[in-house]
């Protein structure tokens, strides 16, 4: 009787072919949407799962591990009128795969898009100098912000990360010049201080200079008031002091124009007396 | 018949059970195990019984199944969460935390836990329950984007996701 033994085969065929696709395992950091007859029966969790194969279908497999989404780059105006470059790294996670295949058709491209319309309101509000030095306040209103749009979804926004804000390159340009500007008057400051420090100092030099030479100048004539009171009293008179005091200085700067190595010519006068006498006037009585 | 043409004996489910076995070490479902181990038990019956080759085929395909189920049903179970890793921010659900900010109809309150759940330590919540106060330890009942639905922890209970 074949046709039992047809019958028989087909009923293997199908039992086994029903156990092999009702069988279904998870692997762990998934889950699957099972439909029944296209609506929604369950979420299979990781692990092993039985399904009824004729009526149901894995509709759609969802990672629940975290998803790094990329924002792109934008550029967006401050409220002081600056465009600058911003783009981020936001990091998701569904929570309930079933929310989140039948709430959005595309989850990624919906929160992409979320995340650049959030930042640029919110870098709108801001300075740019706020906007570039507060990036965990900017990140708290990113979350706030979305929080409520993607709840539909079943999805978390774990972080937003903004990776850069960059000035446009004019504005870079004219921050640059500016910095080097502020640098540059710095410069020319210290420049000026420093001369006039060192001007200060000079003068300062000049004045201790002349004062000690005055205070030379006064020693040496008290110096020669002394010679001149000593000589006096070997002397005994009034005149011949003068004469012996010039007439040895005269000598000395003969001498001295005879040491010194130019061409000359010395004319010596004969008569020293009369010529102190000349030089002195004709006070002296010698 | 099939036995005009080739004799099924014992010896021939033995090896089918054990052919079964292997195959499931190369495919990736986990279902020809249970049909091998049918098919040993059935090689048994038939050794000691004579029975018709169709009660042959009826005893291997019940006992398949009787198995799947049986290891679903009470193997399984038996299999816990090693980790919590990858089965994404449902985890936070269930958890206990404390009121740092109380939240009211118009403000989210905010709920801080010991260590970091799903990459924070503090979360905004809103509650059904208008008496919950700063200080208070809460169960999270539910997760809505970057919020938190809590509750005051009801004594042997379980919370239930709400699908």
């Amino acid at each position: 009787m074949s046709s039992i033994n047809i019958v028989m085969l087909v009923l293997i065929a199908l039992i086994v072919f029903t156990v092999l696709k009702g069988v279904r395992i998870v692997p762990q950091g998934y889950k699957w949407i099972v439909q029944r007859l296209g609506k929604y029966s369950q979420t299979l969790e990781p692990g092993l799962n039985l399904i009824i194969p004729f009526v149901d279908t894995v509709a759609y497999k969802v990672t629940t591990k975290d998803i790094v989404l990329d924002i792109p780059s934008q550029e967006v105006i401050t409220r002081d009128n600056v465009v600058i470059v911003a783009n981020a790294v936001a990091y998701i996670n569904i929570v309930r795969p079933d929310k989140a295949v039948y709430g959005i058709e595309d989850y990624a491209y919906g929160i992409r898009n979320l995340v650049q319309t959030s930042l640029r309101s919110i870098i709108g509000e801001m300075d740019l100098d706020s906007a570039l030095s507060s990036r965990d306040e900017i990140k708290a209103k990113l979350k706030l912000a979305i929080s409520e749009d993607i709840s539909d979804w079943g999805i978390t926004l774990k972080t937003v990360e903004i990776q850069d804000i960059n000035p446009s390159a004019t504005m870079q340009a004219s921050m640059e010049e500016q910095a080097a500007a502020e640098r540059l008057r710095r410069a020319t400051v210290t420049r000026a201080d420093g001369q006039k420090q060192a001007a200060i100092l000079q003068a300062d030099g000049r004045l201790e200079a002349s004062r000690r030479d005055a205070e030379a100048q006064v020693v040496l004539a008290k110096g020669s008031e002394e010679s001149i009171r000593l000589i006096t009293a070997a002397m005994g008179t009034e005149e011949m002091p003068i004469v012996y005091l010039l007439g040895e200085q005269y000598i000395k700067a003969i001498r001295q124009l005879a040491e010194s190595d130019n061409a000359k010519m010395v004319v010596l006068p004969a008569d020293i007396l009369s010529t102190i006498k000349g030089m002195v006037g004709d006070k002296l009585k010698v | 018949m099939i036995e005009t043409i080739f004799m099924v004996e014992p010896w021939h489910w033995l090896v089918l059970g054990f052919l079964l076995m292997l195959v499931e070490m190369f495919i990736p479902t986990f279902a020809c195990l249970w049909f091998g181990g049918a098919a040993v038990i059935v090689a048994a019956v038939s050794w000691l019984l004579p029975i018709a080759l169709l009660w042959q085929v009826l005893i291997w395909l019940t006992l398949s199944v009787i198995f799947m189920f049986a290891w679903v049903k009470y193997i399984k179970p038996l299999s816990v969460d090693r980790t919590k890793a990858g089965l994404g921010g449902s985890v936070i659900i269930g958890e206990t935390g404390m009121i740092v900010i109380k939240p009211q109809s118009d403000t989210l309150g905010r709920v801080r836990f010991s260590v970091p759940i799903v990459g924070a330590d503090e979360w905004l919540c809103r509650s059904y329950d208008e008496n919950i106060e700063v200080g208070d330890r809460v169960v999270v009942t539910d997760i809505i984007g970057n919020e938190l639905v809590v509750a005051r922890p009801k004594r042997m209970t379980v919370p239930i996701v709400s699908r």
